[in-house]
């Protein structure tokens, strides 16, 4: 049962992905985005991550693909402005790199029958996160509050920026 | 059952896929969003790794990618939205005024 939902999840993510990459509009590149990241959040459910999967719905669907919409309506680009894809040597070279790497990668990590060991009780909540968030990487936690502060910061300054 | 080379698997075609599409596409939003493809794809394969040795410091590292991640979006939509203010384009071939 859980290798079923592992597959079809899998497929979903990866031909989103596949939407993101060769689709023109922006527009529909958001919406597969946002597809794929919902995919990933029902995998990581399998993988007993709970707390990260709700996070990833919460900032992944949720805020990046709100300011990645906010931006494309914002610039409203014309149809005719939008870049096209690539130029055909690009993209041929672009697609030839990808599958020989894919070749390379399937050949090293191809999938075995073997599954996972069973985990504690417990695993993936929000105290079992928690806990080494809070003791051993507390200083790191608190760096990150920094770097959200920055990036807004930031982001404003630079948008807000007349030119 | 699916175990931790099916992810990896999984993991490594995400990737690929980002890093073709960042090499591919000359529109710079959609580059952005290849890169939080790759970004995911590491996130996967970290919470793979998690589950499969049982510790949740895998779990921690996750959180950390996507506070990154989110910061990194909102910073690099910000310079998308100056430069297309000041060069009306987004299309990264016309961006060549540091080239050489």
């Amino acid at each position: 049962m859980q290798a079923v939902f592992f597959w079809l999840f899998s497929a979903l993510a990866v031909g989103c992905a596949l939407g993101v990459v060769f689709k023109k509009n922006p527009v529909v590149s958001a919406v597969f985005l946002m597809g794929s990241m919902l995919a990933l959040a029902c995998l990581f459910l399998l993988l007993d991550a709970h707390f990260i999967a709700v996070i990833q719905v919460l900032v992944y669907a949720g805020a990046v693909m709100v300011l990645f919409s906010f931006i494309i309506m914002i610039l409203n680009l014309p149809q005719e402005e939008l870049p096209p894809l690539a130029l055909g040597g690009t993209r041929a070279w672009g697609v030839a790199f990808g599958a020989v790497a894919l070749l390379f990668l399937a050949g090293k990590f191809f999938p075995t029958k073997e599954g996972f060991m069973p985990t504690s009780r417990g695993f993936g909540d929000v105290r079992s996160i928690a806990v080494p968030l809070f003791r051993e990487y507390a200083l790191a936690f608190e760096l990150t509050s920094l770097v959200l502060l920055v990036g807004i910061v930031g982001a404003v300054l630079l948008a807000k920026r007349k030119v | 059952m699916a175990g931790p080379s099916s992810y990896m698997f999984v993991a490594a075609i995400l990737f690929l896929i980002g890093a073709v599409g960042v090499v591919v596409r000359r529109d710079l939003i959609v580059i952005l969003m290849a890169v939080e493809i790759m970004l995911n794809a590491v996130n996967l394969q970290f919470l793979a790794f998690a589950r499969q040795l049982g510790q949740s410091e895998g779990q921690v590292f996750v959180f950390m990618v996507m506070v990154v991640a989110a910061a990194e979006a909102a910073i690099g939509l910000a310079f998308v939205l100056l430069l297309y203010r000041t060069r009306k384009t987004i299309n990264v071939d016309n961006i060549n005024l540091m080239q050489g």
